[in-house]
Formats: structure tokens, sequence, C-alpha cells
């Protein structure tokens, strides 16, 4: 069982900007109280990760990565976030959309996802993923 | 002299009996057509003037009377026309002389004179063989009991003998061709007149030889042959021997008979013509043969093609004819490869040819050939053909078969296009269907999200008609999100359907009642299913997805009561048909098209959830197994569901059960380490 890794940001990765406030109102709503931050694109992302380890900002709690993006994808982000050894352990939640492809699944695991979030019209389901994390 | 002599008058008149010499005995007939009741051997046959065929007669009475003497008399004119025929009509004894009535007396004496002397020498020698062959008396055979005289010494009674016995056996020779012959022969003078006409010629020309003896040839020919026939005539007299015509005779009531006539000139002792024999050979049956066999050859759609051991073409047929272009005229004794063989193969047919002649052997007999052809012009197209070698010639003969392909190369090309277009459009449609229900997938989920969202957030200050708006709100969002799943999982049977692999249905179909168990369980339903379940070769979660629809409309379609539900399967050919049956509400089964198609509903939507799409889906995997499903039901009587599943070939691994058991009697030890 995956748990929240620190007390620094809860960071999600999603071109969708529906999707990143409707996740964004569940974290708030969850027992869960680490800062937000969002990125529209992996590349973003990935710069604010050079950022790390540079030590300009706090290693994330938790990353929830989007596998269906332009331009850099999920799977690409996930690849070259794991490149990096001090990244290895970090936790990285790929959103499944409800029609997931197996293939992607597999090749996200082989890739070093933590875990898988199916995007769901629940708002309850992301409340008590948020919650299992504590 | 011996005992009085038999004479026989025939169509004489009675003042002949009167000149016949004292000791003659004279039987008078009218008509030698109507014998007399009895007459002895007769010694001399008289036929008289009154006898309008004296030839005939002549040969009829001679051959009923043989060893007679014959005697004609004729008018004086007609003596030499007379003697003439005779020399031609067989039977006719030598000797036999035709006279006018004032030499009668004379003619009689002498014919049967020689007629006596040729009886008595012929019962003499008779004797004298016997003797001969007798055993020998006591003196030795000198001086024998008979005769007194010893047989060989008499030159002249054996060369009398030689003469008759020769004659008689060239007779019966003659005779014996003459009538048995299956062709007409037929004897004329040199003028024309018929004298002598077997049976053949009766059967072919319809004239009894009484009819047609005395009569002239030109009755037999047509106006258009007689050119002809008078042409061979004149050839014959100078000096050619025989000659052959073939054309049209004329029978009997204005017939027709296609003949080939060989016409022979006969010479008499000296050497001059002395008139004509021909032998008439009916066609018919031959011409009817060929023209049959042309027949069936011309009827036929394919060309036919027979070449000779030469590579030319000797049979053509009107297909090839139309086929070809060219007509059989011009074809027929030409080069089969300069003709119809593609330049560049020409070489090649001829090489092939030379190799059958010198080894017998060749690869492209007998069988279907897909090969190309030219036609007049130089068009080439496309041929199925096979060749064979006709049985039995020598040198040998081939035929070809030949069928123009290029209609059927054109209709197979465009059937491969629309093959082609076809399997585009459909992946056209499948990439549709996907990209549509994807896509449509996350809007939805907006809006069903966020009025989720909504709902947590404001709920509380919502009266109850603004909670009313909001729950249909959702709830037309849901139905529409199950729609769109529904409709991607529907667009990836075949996409997303995974490689056939055997099955065991019985364990598919435990899943899915284990999957339903609440279901049953609310509904007190009674599920029975057949203890022999096949296994059969397919996807197993699509099966799944197949049995689970059935079994839910079973229960979903249900009567007042609770439902009774029974599976099984029953094989069919080539098939595993499995039964679903209930006794629920039943439909009518008119409508039971509608019923496989997208979204159609039988029932209204307010008894029965489901978006409707469950039976378009079990069909479409049915069919993707490659069977059948439909439905068979009544209003209020229930409903029975079949669908078929192909039988594969081959065994399922393991027996009946192919995904093995736990059964520790099994060869495996579970613990590992082989056993």
């Amino acid at each position: 069982m995956i748990e929240i890794a620190n007390e620094n940001h809860v960071i999600m990765v999603d071109d969708n900007d529906g999707d990143v406030f409707l996740v964004e109102q569940c974290f708030l709503d969850s027992k869960l109280d680490n800062p937000w931050k969002s990125f529209q694109n992996g590349g973003d992302f990935l710069r604010y990760l050079e950022d790390v380890r540079r030590g300009s900002a706090p290693m994330p709690a938790l990353v929830l990565l989007d596998l269906n993006m332009p331009g850099l994808d999920g799977l690409d982000v996930l690849e070259r976030t794991r490149r990096n050894p001090e990244f290895a352990e970090l936790p990285v939640f790929c959103m499944l959309t409800s029609s997931w492809d197996p293939r992607d699944k597999a090749r996200a695991e082989a890739l070093g996802a933590s875990g898988f979030v199916t995007k769901s019209d629940n708002p309850r389901d992301y409340v008590a993923f948020f919650d299992s994390l504590q | 002299m011996t005992a009085s002599a038999e004479v026989l008058l025939v169509a004489c008149p009675s003042a002949y009996a009167r000149a016949l010499p004292p000791d003659a005995h004279a039987v008078e007939i009218p008509d030698w057509r109507e014998p007399p009741e009895r007459v002895a051997e007769p010694e001399l046959v008289i036929v008289g003037p009154l006898e309008p065929k004296p030839t005939h007669a002549a040969q009829q009475l001679a051959s009923r009377h043989p060893g007679c003497g014959l005697l004609l008399v004729t008018e004086p004119g007609r003596v030499p026309e007379i003697s003439a025929q005779l020399a031609l009509t067989p039977f006719v004894p030598l000797g036999t002389r035709v006279v006018a009535e004032p030499q009668v007396e004379e003619a009689v004496r002498e014919v049967l004179l020689r007629a006596r002397l040729q009886r008595s020498h012929a019962r003499l020698t008779d004797r004298a063989r016997d003797a001969l062959d007798a055993p020998t008396p006591a003196d030795g055979g000198r001086g024998g009991p008979v005769s007194g005289r010893e047989p060989r010494a008499d030159v002249g009674s054996d060369a009398l003998l030689e003469l008759h016995h020769s004659y008689k056996t060239r007779e019966l020779l003659f005779s014996s061709v003459f009538e048995s012959s299956q062709d007409a022969i037929y004897s004329a003078t040199m003028q024309g007149t018929i004298t002598s006409w077997n049976r053949a010629a009766e059967r072919l020309y319809g004239y009894s030889a009484g009819e047609a003896i005395g009569c002239h040839i030109g009755l037999l020919l047509p106006e258009e042959q007689r050119d002809a026939q008078n042409r061979l005539m004149a050839s014959l007299a100078e000096g050619e021997t025989t000659g052959t015509l073939e054309g049209i005779h004329r029978t009997r009531g204005g017939g027709h008979v296609e003949v080939s006539a060989t016409v022979s000139l006969i010479r008499d002792g000296r050497g001059s013509p002395s008139g004509t024999c021909t032998i008439a050979r009916d066609l018919g049956p031959r011409l009817r043969e060929a023209r049959a066999k042309t027949a069936m050859l011309d009827g036929a759609l394919d060309a036919i093609v027979a070449m000779d051991h030469r590579g030319n073409v000797v049979e053509y047929n009107q297909a090839a004819e139309e086929i070809f272009g060219f007509s059989a005229q011009e074809a027929l004794g030409r080069s089969v490869a300069d003709l119809i063989v593609p330049p560049e193969l020409r070489e090649a047919h001829r090489t092939a040819l030379a190799r059958y002649l010198e080894t017998r052997e060749a690869s492209i007999l007998g069988r279907r050939l897909e090969l190309t052809a030219v036609r007049r012009g130089g068009e080439r197209f496309p041929v199925e053909a096979s060749i064979v070698r006709l049985a039995g010639t020598e040198p040998p003969l081939f035929t070809a078969f030949l069928r123009d392909t290029t209609e059927l190369e054109k209709a197979r090309r465009q059937l491969e296009r629309t093959i082609e277009d076809l399997e585009h459009s459909n992946q056209d449609l499948e990439q549709f269907a996907y990209v549509a229900s994807h896509d449509l997938q996350e809007p939805l989920r907006m809006v069903v999200s966020y009025m989720e969202l909504f709902h947590r957030e404001y709920g509380a200050s919502l009266d109850e008609r603004g909670e009313q708006f909001l729950r249909h709100a959702v709830d037309g969002s849901r139905r529409m999100k199950a729609l769109v799943d529904d409709l991607l999982a529907y667009s990836r049977i075949e996409s997303r359907g995974t490689p056939f692999e055997w099955c065991s249905s019985g364990r598919i179909l435990e899943g899915v009642l284990h999957d339903l168990a609440l279901l049953v369980e609310e509904t007190g339903a009674r599920i029975t299913c057949a203890p022999d379940l096949p296994c059969i070769r397919a996807d197993a979660s699509q099966i799944e997805h197949v049995f689970q629809n059935l079994v839910t409309n079973a229960i979903k379609f249900r009567g007042e009561r609770p439902p009774h539900i029974s599976i099984g399967a029953l094989r069919t050919n080539g098939a595993w048909e499995f039964v679903v049956e209930d006794d629920g509400i039943g439909f009518d089964e008119s409508e039971a098209g509608r019923m496989f198609q997208m979204f159609q509903r039988l029932h209204e939507r307010s008894r029965f959830e489901g978006s409707g799409i469950g039976l378009t889906f079990a069909k479409r995997i049915v069919e993707r197994h490659g069977g059948r499903i439909w439905a068979e039901s009544k209003p209020g009587e229930g409903t029975r569901f079949h669908f078929t599943i192909p039988v594969a070939a081959g065994d399922p691994p393991g027996g009946d059960d192919p995904e093995g058991s736990d059964d520790p009697e099994d060869g495996d030890d579970p613990e590992g380490g082989r056993s």
C-alpha cells in the first residue's frame, strides 16, 4: 500500500483543465493537507523536476500523471522522470481514461509507474483515493 | 437315252410344246413366279417370249433348278441384247442359248443333248469315285464290277467334270458374295440396262430384283448425277477400270440416299467391255455420325481445336472461330503455333511437341492450364485450357479445349478490388465508431463529474425541484455514458478480440452465474445447466459476454413468477448450438429482426433497464466466431435464444477439460516435482 511520501506538493500533470480542477476540489475535500500544484504539459513538469534536482524546489509527495496528453505524453514523461535515480522512488500514479488499453497499462508498469488511477465521473472515487494514501 | 425328259416351258406359246422331241414331257407354266406343284428335276427350262423379263426369269429358274439346261426364246431383234445381258447374269449356266422362234426346235435338241451329257457324265464320275473309295474286291480291283472302265482312263469326262466342278464352285462363291453383301451390287449393260440386282440393292433403292432388272440405270440417278455418271462411263470406255462417285441416288417413291458408288468395267472373253458392275454403299450412317459429331463440337461454348503431330490444325469448331477470329477454312491446315500462340511462346510450343513425339511425355497434358493466346490481329487474351492426346491415335492427335477467360479475369479483379474496398470501409467504420465513442467519453465525463460535484457542494441549498432537475440531468448523462461505453466496446469486438483458444463453455457459464448470484437471489430465479456443455474454440471473455447478456435478459424479461431458465447445448452440422430457454414474457417473433439491431427495444423503457445494445453485441461476437444467433418466442410463453459456435477440427487438449483440474490424481504432482 503506497503512502504519501512527505508533506510537499501533490502534483497533477494533465492538459485537461476540467479534470485538473475537479481532482483539485476532491483533493481539497480529502483528508490530505499537502499543498497542490498542477502542470498543463509534460515539458513544464520536467523543467520543475530540474529545479527539484538543483535544490530550488522541494521533492514532490505524489505525482498524478495523465497518460493521454498531446506532445510529450504521459509515458514519455514517466520514462524521463525515472531516468534520474533521484526520482526512482517518487510515487507516480498514471491516470487512465475509462477506455484504457491494456497495452498502455503494461508499458506504464514496465516504465516504473507506481500505480494507476482510473478517471472517474464520481468525485467520491477521487476523495477515497486520496484518503487511502494517508 | 434315259426315261422321258422333263421340260419346263415358261411363258411359252403352246406351239412350243409340239416342237419338243417325242420323249420329252412338257410342263407348261405361264409365269415362273408361280411354280407348278410338282416338277421333277427338269432337264430343260425354256423361257419363252411372253416373259417380260427373260434374264431375270432365267436367273431365278436356274437357281431353282440347278443343273438344268436353259433356253431363252425371244424376238429375233432382241437376241443380241438378251444374249449380252445373259452373259452378265449369275446362276445362268454355260451353254445357255438365246434364240428366236424359228430356231427353237433345233436349239431344244442341242441344249437337251448337252444337258443330258453333262448329267450322265456327272453320274458316271460320281459312281467311279465311289468305286475308288470302296474296299477292293477279292480280285484286287482290276476290272472292277461297276462299269468295266478305269475311272482315270477317260480324259474327256475328267475335263468335263473339272469344268463342271469349277463352275459350280465359282457360282457358289459368287452367289454367296453377291447376295450376302451389305453393299448394293448391280450390273448393267454398256447401254445401261440393269441385268442383276442383289438383296442389298433391293434394300437400298427399294426396288425388288424383279422390278429393277431390265430397267435403265438412270432410274437411280437424279438429274444432277447424270453428267458425272456419263463422264465416268466415258473414262471407263477409254481404259480406266474403275471409278468412284459420291452423290445422291434416287430411291423408290422419290426418296434420296447418299451413296458412294464404285463402278467397274466387265469385259467379255475377247476383252471388249460388255457391261458395268456397280457397288454402292449407303453413306447415310457415316454421314449422320459425322454430322452429329460436328453438331456436338459446334454446340460447345469452348473452342475445340485438334492438332496433328506436325503441329497443324485438323479440327476447328464454331466456338474457335468466334474466339480466335479465324474461320475454319483459314485455320485448317495452318500451324497452331503461328495461328494462336503468342510469338514469344512459339518456340516453347514447338519444342514441347518435339519432345513429346520423342519421349511420349508431356507435363501439360490432361490438366488445367492458364495460358495466354492471341486472336486475329495479334490481340493477346487469357485462356483456361486443357490439352489431351486422343487415345489410340498414331501418329498422335491432340485436342485442346480452350476457354476465353478475359471476362472471368476482369470479374475476378473487380471482386478483389471490391473486397479491398469493403475491408477498408470496414476498417474506417470501426475506426469511426472507436474514435466517436472514445472522444465522446471525455466530455461526458466532464458533465457527469461536475454535476456530481455540484451536487456535493451545493446540493444542500437546492429545493426539491432543484434536486429533481439535477437528478434528471445526471441520469441522462449517465445513460449517455453507458451508451457510449457500449458503442466503444462494440467497435472493439474485432480489434480487441483475442485469438480463439480451447475453452470450456461450462466453466464460462459457471463464472457468469457466479457474477449474477445477487440478481439470481433477488429474483428467485432457478437456473439449470446441462452437464455436458462442450469445449469450444473461442474467445472466452467474449463468450462470457454472450452468456451474461442472454441470462440477464432471461431473468430481466420474467413474468409474474420467479423465472425458470435452462441452458444446454446440442451438436448440429458442424457446430455446437447453445440454447438459453426461459419461461418469461416472451415476444412477438415477427419482431425478432429488430431485436438484434442496435439500440432497438421491444418493451417499454420504464419497465426494463438497459441501453439495448446487449443483443447487438452478442450477435457481433457470435458472428465473429463464425456462428449464428436467433430467437424463438411467443408472447406469454417464454423465449428460446439459440447461438451456434462452429466445431473446430482436432481435439481439445486434456480431454473434455482443457483448463485442467485440481484433481491430485492427475499426472502432475501439484507440489512440484514430476512423477
